[in-house]
């Protein structure tokens, strides 16, 4: 079932374009891509190792400028903003899951989850922060710092902190990508469940074939082109 | 606040105590030696000021021409007497060979006495500084006159035939130089005693002071070159600039050495500010980088980053300035005792440029470690690596 069509359009790439400049001469990472991500959609990216993945989903979440073409989140076109815009719309829209979980060390488990809230000036940081934090299974480990916590409980609290600002889209490069299969598909049914609650768009990157039928679309990347943009086979389960 | 928060987060992870105690050295030498310098120079300037106790001063061992007055008066002069000479103070059967000094009204044109109800005191709420001398019947002595004589505040000595009552210790007193200061401890009296104590035969040895003033530098120097050509070979003109000269020049060498030494200790610091800055920078590019991906725009990071960096130094400085202060006072404490002086007090100036180094200190040493770790770009999906 193809409902994607119906739903309006939350993440769309026009043309975008990422080349460097190397020693070596000009470097093409990102051929000409076309990308519309439907609200509530999940979609995979995969490809192969430097097939230019982690650029474009640096480039979709406005971290990262393409050579040409644009990039338009929730109808705007951020591509044609300045830093400072680009920063307000992900503190807007954006939540971010990142392969190696980029906790702050120095901060406990709590703190690490109120931060992107407490960035916003939510007042309910606190109580938001606790309550996600429980729901992913660490309501005794609010106090623990990263180092004290096992990757998996890592990734989890990074999971807390991507849910906990409510985001419209969610960013995730190789979620599972540092943790071992069992915990990985554990960290899975956390991700698809607490996306299933809040219908957050999901876009993330992975090389896993489970985790990639778990979403409702996937694309192929091979050396910066795309070269498959198909649903899955396996509809998203409930 | 969020940056209190984070303030309080990064000093729990002990990546602020060493930005934080170069803070805290920086302050601490600074006000330690520019309080202490203040007080030294206020001491100094109120010296050198009542050095003289006037402007100028005509020594002789002769009384002075009283046409002399009315010149003076006629010439917008103001002007005083005192009698310097040693003399045999008793009370009871103890006696004492004193130099005494007598002051006529009006004394002293410059600068003021400090006279205390205690002996030997420091205490600068016991101490009471006044502009004019002792009434007539009455004397203030030195400290130790009273042990020596074994009296106490109250009782009378007798200065030749005349009974004095000792109503207050003398601290400190404007001209205190005097020929006859060798020879023991002081009795400030009044001139219009002087001639009932009988002691100021012709012959004795005596030296007469006639104290100027005026509020026109132009006026006095005037007079004083009318003055000069009458003068005999005794009588000679002394001069607040002379004094003011020597007592410029041995401020300006103390205060320069000490400056010497907060430069140095400031440049030490200094260098372990900026080592501490560019650790904390470092450490932080992370943590700037997640911030900015969590939708922190350059201008907030900034934002954020100041008022932590404020706060540091608001307090770090506060603490330096608090042990500043206490060795300040340690050092002037002993000074005090070993120069039998009294330091004066401190120009609030220099507290305030003390904490304000702090501040400076962080701005100068740290800012430039500090100054891209706003535009560090947001933290970039890096699973390849
Ligand atoms: N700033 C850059 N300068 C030079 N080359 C770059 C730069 N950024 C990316 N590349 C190159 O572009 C190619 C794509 O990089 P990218 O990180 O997007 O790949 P990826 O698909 O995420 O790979 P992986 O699966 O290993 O994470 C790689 O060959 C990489 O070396
Ligand atoms: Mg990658």
């Amino acid at each position: 079932m193809t409902d994607s069509i119906e739903r309006p359009t939350i993440v769309e790439a026009k043309a975008i374009t990422k080349r460097v400049e190397t020693q070596e001469g000009e470097l093409v990472i990102l051929h000409p891509v076309d990308l519309v991500v439907a609200q509530g959609e999940s979609l995979a990216i995969t490809g192969a190792s430097g097939s230019g993945k982690s650029t474009l989903l640096g480039i979709l979440a406005g971290l990262d400028l393409p050579t040409s073409g644009d990039v338009i989140i929730n109808q705007q076109i951020i591509t044609h903003m300045d830093e400072e815009g680009r920063a307000k719309v992900r503190a807007d829209y954006v939540g971010f899951i990142f392969q190696s979980f980029q906790l702050l060390p120095g901060l406990t488990a709590l703190e690490n989850v109120m931060l992107p809230l407490e960035l916003r000036g939510d007042k309910q940081a606190r109580s938001k922060a606790e309550n996600f934090l429980t729901r992913v299974g660490l309501a005794q480990r609010f106090q623990h710092y990263p180092q004290q916590l096992s990757g998996g409980e890592q990734q989890r609290v990074a999971i807390a902190r991507a849910f906990a600002c409510e985001p419209k889209i969610l960013f995730a490069d190789e979620p599972t990508g540092n943790l071992d299969s069992h915990t990985g598909e554990k960290i899975i049914e956390l991700l698809f469940s607490l996306n299933a609650d809040q219908g957050a768009t999901l876009i993330l990157i992975t090389h896993e074939e489970r985790l990639a039928q778990r979403c409702q679309r996937r694309i192929q990347l091979a050396a910066g082109e795309l070269v498959a943009n198909e649903n899955s086979a396996t509809n998203k389960q409930d | 606040m969020l940056s209190f928060h984070l303030l309080k987060r990064n000093w729990r992870s002990g990546e602020l105590k060493l930005l934080s105690l170069s803070i805290i050295l920086a302050v601490t030498v600074l006000a330690a030696i520019s309080v202490f310098t203040s007080r030294l120079q206020s001491t100094l300037i109120n010296e050198s000021n009542s050095v003289l106790g006037a402007d100028a001063v005509i020594n002789g061992s002769q009384l002075h021409n009283p046409e002399w007055e009315a010149l003076a008066e006629e010439a917008n002069v103001k002007h005083t007497r005192a009698v310097n000479f040693a003399s045999m103070v008793f009370a009871g059967d103890e006696m004492h060979l004193a130099s005494v000094k007598a002051v006529d009204a009006g004394y002293p044109l410059r600068g003021h006495f400090e006279i205390s109800k205690q002996a030997f005191t420091f205490e600068a709420s016991a101490i009471q500084k006044i502009l004019q001398g002792p009434a007539q019947g009455e004397a203030w002595v030195d400290s130790r006159m009273l042990p020596l004589l074994k009296i106490k505040m109250g009782d009378q000595v007798y200065v030749g035939e005349l009974p004095l009552r000792i109503t207050h210790v003398l601290i400190a007193e404007p001209d205190s130089s005097s020929p006859f200061s060798m020879f023991g401890a002081r009795l400030l009296m009044s001139y219009q005693d002087l001639p009932a104590t009988q002691v100021i035969q012709p012959g004795s040895r005596i030296e007469y002071k006639w104290l100027l003033s005026s509020d026109s530098q132009s006026d006095l120097q005037n007079f004083l070159k009318k003055l000069k050509p009458q003068l005999s070979e005794h009588q000679a003109i002394r001069d607040v600039n002379d004094s003011q000269e020597r007592v410029g020049r041995t401020l300006q060498t103390s205060q320069q050495f000490l400056l010497l030494t907060a430069v140095i200790a400031v440049l030490l610091a200094g260098v372990a500010i900026s080592i501490a800055a560019r650790q904390f920078s470092e450490r932080h590019t992370d943590q700037v980088a997640l911030m900015k991906s969590l939708g922190a725009s350059a201008a907030k990071v900034r934002q954020l980053y100041f008022f932590q960096l404020f706060i540091l130094a608001a307090i770090a400085s506060a603490i330096g300035l608090l042990i500043g202060e206490a060795m300040q006072q340690l050092i002037a404490i002993s000074v005090q005792k070993a120069y039998q002086i009294r330091l004066g007090d401190a120009q609030w100036l220099a507290y305030l440029r003390s904490y304000a180094s702090g501040f400076i200190c962080l701005i100068f040493f740290a800012l430039p470690a500090l100054w891209y770790l706003p535009s560090v770009s947001p933290l970039k999906f890096c699973a390849a690596n």
